[in-house]
């Protein structure tokens, strides 16, 4: 029998104790909250600073002034820009953004229509994009010197030369116009395809929970240039990234000592991307946000009408309300994956922790 | 700018008088990851042209801070700083005023990698003060430099060069020296310049500043860890420890007869290493 | 830019500064020489494009939607508006913005990162402005530059002059990090001290100190911030939220082209297509070629 281990709750004292240990992603979280809304007042004033008039231009140039101020009011845009806040940041608080200028439908149901189609595109394509990375990086390392080794490197190198419009160009002209392996960019599924009714509002998945496979196969297939365009036209960042980080690992030290040790070669590459990936990691949060802005472009091109749409369409009609919604909405997510990025490099490599000075990092 | 600096070129002699530097209950404290630390705490202390004041105490004891508070680069957070009676601030507040502090005070530190600047040669940096402080003209002030060198015993050459194209602390160190001592300060304050170079090169730097102290009448504020270089310097010794003056009196006073507990420690070390009677006497 | 730094050190026993390190200058290689020509040939044709353009960039001349052919080498687009010279003229306008809204962003972030640095660390209202706009700084690159370009474009409104003034508020950011880490890093060397006691005033100080030990970063950078300037143009253009048609820019062009790529005419979103991938493919060799063993 071990010595009896007092089993009442966890006192105060030694919750403050783990609490202070785990401080380094704890505040972090805390902020983040304090961030976004920094961000959403930032979005506010922006929006507001934008010239052109929404009530003028609903009410038409020849209302009576009290038809003006009769929209206005309607709009929500009047009292004085103070009062505009405070509904503004109440309203946020409570997740209600407003509802929108030009078609008068809360922004909130719109942005969530929106938003998962152009969520489950990004990550579907950002699990991909890591798992190629990865893939083509092995080339390098097990092969420096071979011809597709270089080949790797010389495409590392290409990061943002071809923007991902001109590639999604290129990808319609090349797989739709010219092979025809892929169906017409314009849409989710095969027009007359009836989508099933919204469970999470992820096409994808909505097809598949709702045992609609045919739709589930027609949105796979639409979504196949998309991904591949995303997935060229932004992998040289990461691969840039990690490339950049094994040099460094495979000449380490202790990466020698393993080869000089004997250990099967399958363990020293191991060892070699576990010493490279935090510093890829810590690049995730900026990766995802370019991709969620390619994501943006991308749905534009190929008529997915998500949230790019959506902004383009609010910049259009000076829809303050809807502009600030998107706005708020994508820092949130940016901001969230920066902050998961950030703590999943820190748990990899503690001494990446805040307060910390090791040797070395 | 250039203008300004046209004042005559033969670098008037100024006021000759007294120059003193008052500091009363003087507080600094900094914060370091979150947590405050007092590095200077209610010191009391006067220098002028007419005293020269050795500092002593191990690191940490806030001696540096003190000097860098009384040449006025770091503000006290609590207590007086007058220089001639007057708020220190209101001098450095106006150029005219500031200019005429800095002529009168100079504090020359530590010789560290970053003591000049990397893009820009020696002799740019010591013709500075000449030009900004005593408004002389490029030529007169290039000239000014070179005779401090020489006094120096830095071959004027070398001025030409950037500071990391001269090899060895002791090289820069009479550099940094040389900085101060163009504008012809009455008040010299002096932080650790002796800690980082070899013995050999330590007592030469030592006999320099004792000759400008000795032939220009000027002050001396000598900050340091080791009695002897101190002792050999000065008439007056204050004791630090931990942001506090444990002890003060006259070299002589101090190292034949140290009171404080600390102050016996540092002098009977120094005692230890054999070196004290020779400078002492 | 070269006035900045310092002459090839001369051999000495002491280890040199970092800005002060220089590895032997890489032989520039066939690659080099070729990217150079091309960014060379972009910048000419930006000066004398729309002079040489065979026919009017902004006016119907020909039946829409022609392939290339001797009369229209690049085509008609499907309102019968020349391609090629469209192209041509497009450089001028994409160039423009993109150098100058780079000079702008780095102008702008050098001074921005260099206020930020310098009061940081400062108690009162000064030190908490700065420390807020430092976080601002860091919140903004969560964001990706094309929504924020959205609304800033939406906000500045859509003619040459205010899309550089947004691409530059957008980019610099980017710059100002940069040099706010520098200025971290100088600020508290002893010659800033030594050139207080100069008598120098404090700004003088930052301007003959600071500033010239801070801006290397930013400076090497400033090719990478050409790159993204001349993409975030086209693809605010692509979006339709850049200038207004028909105006010849790239990005629109690509954009209005892309539905005669599905139908596989590829030619009025190729030849644009083709220029900005030339002018960014090339800025991006050179960058690498001259950054990538010197900053590492």
């Amino acid at each position: 029998m071990t010595p009896a281990v007092p089993t009442a709750a966890p006192d105060a004292a030694s919750l403050l104790a783990a609490v202070r240990r785990q401080r380094w992603w704890a505040l972090r979280v805390l902020v983040l909250p304090i961030h976004i809304l920094v961000f959403a007042l930032i979005a506010f004033f922006l929006v507001r600073l934008i010239p052109g008039d929404p009530a003028r231009a609903i009410a038409g140039p020849d209302a009576t002034p009290e038809t003006y101020e009769a929209v206005r009011a309607q709009l929500g845009l009047d009292g004085s820009i103070w009062t505009q806040l405070g509904h503004y940041v109440s309203g946020l608080v409570r997740f209600d953004p407003g509802t929108s200028i030009t078609n008068g439908r809360p922004v909130f149901d719109e942005l969530m229509a929106r938003l998962p189609g152009t969520v489950e595109l990004a990550v579907v394509s950002f699990v991909i994009l890591v798992l190629a990375s990865l893939l083509l990086s092995l080339v390098v390392v097990l092969a420096p010197r071979s011809l597709d080794a270089r080949i790797v490197s010389g495409y590392s190198q290409a990061a943002g030369a071809v923007p991902d419009f001109v590639v999604g160009v290129i990808g319609i002209l090349l797989f739709y116009a010219t092979l025809q392996v892929v169906p017409a960019p314009n849409g989710r599924t095969r027009p007359g395809l009836q989508e099933p009714d919204p469970i999470t509002h992820f096409p994808l998945l909505d097809s598949v929970l709702a045992g609609r496979f045919a739709v589930t196969s027609s949105i796979l297939s639409h979504y196949l240039l998309p991904i591949v365009v995303l997935v060229v036209s932004l992998a040289p960042l990461l691969l840039k990234q990690l490339l950049g980080a094994l040099g460094p690992a495979a000449e380490d030290r202790a990466t020698l000592f393993r080869i000089a040790t004997g250990t099967p070669r399958r363990k020293v590459v191991v060892s070699i991307y576990r010493r490279a990936l935090p510093p890829t990691i810590a690049v995730f949060g900026t990766i995802f946000g370019t991709l969620l802005g390619g994501t943006v472009i991308i749905e534009q091109l190929f008529g997915l009408g998500g949230l790019g749409t959506y902004a383009v369409t609010a910049v259009a009609g000076l829809d303050f309300t809807a502009l600030q919604g998107t706005l708020v909405l994508v820092a949130a997510i940016s901001m969230i994956v920066f902050l998961l990025s950030d703590v999943t490099t820190m748990l990899l490599d503690p001494r990446r922790r805040p307060g910390v000075r090791g040797s070395g990092s | 700018m250039r203008l300004l600096r046209q004042r005559p070129a033969a670098d008037p002699v100024g006021d000759r008088g007294l120059v003193q530097i008052t500091g009363e209950s003087l507080e600094k404290t900094f914060v370091v990851n979150r947590a405050r630390h007092r590095a200077v705490a209610a010191v009391d202390v006067t220098i002028g042209s007419d005293r020269t004041i050795g500092v002593i105490g191990e690191s940490g004891s806030g001696k540096s801070t003190l000097a860098r508070m009384l040449s006025g680069l770091e503000q006290p957070d609590g207590g007086t700083l007058d220089y001639n009676g007057v708020p220190l601030g209101h001098h450095l507040a106006s150029q005219t005023g500031r200019r005429d502090f800095r002529r009168a005070v100079q504090l020359v530190s530590q010789d560290v990698s970053s003591s000049f600047d990397p893009l820009r040669t020696l002799r740019d940096a010591v013709r500075t003060p000449a030009m900004v402080l005593c408004g002389l003209e490029s030529a007169a002030a290039d000239q000014r430099v070179d005779e401090v060198l020489e006094t120096l015993q830095v071959s004027p050459a070398m001025a030409d060069r950037r500071p990391h194209e001269v090899s060895g602390g002791g090289q820069r160190q009479r550099f940094a020296i040389a900085r101060a001592l163009v504008v012809r300060p009455r008040v010299l304050l002096c932080d650790e310049v002796v800690s980082a170079l070899d013995v050999s090169v330590q007592g030469a730097v030592l006999n320099m500043l004792k000759d400008y102290v000795e032939q220009n009448r000027a002050g001396l504020f000598f900050v340091s860890h080791g009695i002897p270089a101190t002792a050999f310097l000065v008439d007056e010794l204050i004791v630090m420890q931990d942001g506090e003056i444990v002890e003060r009196g006259s070299t002589d006073e101090i190292v034949d007869r140290p009171q404080h507990e600390y102050t016996r420690f540092l002098v009977a070390a120094a005692r230890r290493s054999g070196r004290i009677e020779v400078v002492a006497s | 830019m070269t006035s900045t730094l310092p002459p090839p050190a001369a051999p000495t026993d002491t280890p040199a500064p970092p800005t002060a390190a220089r590895r032997p200058r890489p032989r520039l290689g066939v690659g080099t020489w070729i990217a150079a020509a091309l960014l060379g040939l972009v910048l000419l044709v930006a000066v004398i494009g729309p002079l040489i353009a065979p026919h009017d960039p902004t006016g119907v001349v020909g039946l829409p939607s022609r392939p290339p052919s001797g009369e229209h080498w690049g085509g008609t687009d499907s309102t019968g508006m020349d391609v090629f010279s469209r192209t041509l003229a497009g450089t001028r306008i994409d160039v423009a913005i993109a150098v100058f809204s780079t000079l702008l962003a780095t102008a702008l972030g050098i001074v921005v990162g260099l206020a930020v640095g310098m009061n940081e660390s400062r108690r009162g209202p000064v030190g908490m402005a700065a420390r807020g706009l430092s976080r601002l700084l860091d919140l903004l690159q969560a964001i990706p530059v094309v929504i924020i370009g959205l609304v800033v474009v939406s906000f500045f409104g859509t003619s040459t002059v205010t899309m550089i003034l947004a691409i530059a508020v957008i980019l610099m950011p980017i710059q100002a990090r940069l040099t706010r880490t520098e200025v971290l890093r100088v600020r508290g060397d002893a010659y800033l001290d030594a050139a207080r006691q100069a008598g120098q005033h404090e700004l003088r100080v930052i301007v003959k100190h600071v500033l010239p030990n801070s801006v290397r970063p930013a400076l090497l950078n400033v090719s990478v911030i050409l790159g993204i300037s001349i993409v975030l143009t086209a693809a605010l253009g692509f979006l339709g939220v850049g200038l207004p048609p028909p105006t010849p820019e790239w990005g629109s062009m690509i954009a209005h082209g892309a539905g005669d790529a599905a139908v596989g005419k590829w030619w009025s979103a190729g030849f644009p297509a083709a220029a900005l991938c030339i002018t960014v493919a090339s800025a991006s060799v050179l960058t690498h070629r001259f950054t990538v063993n010197r900053v590492g």
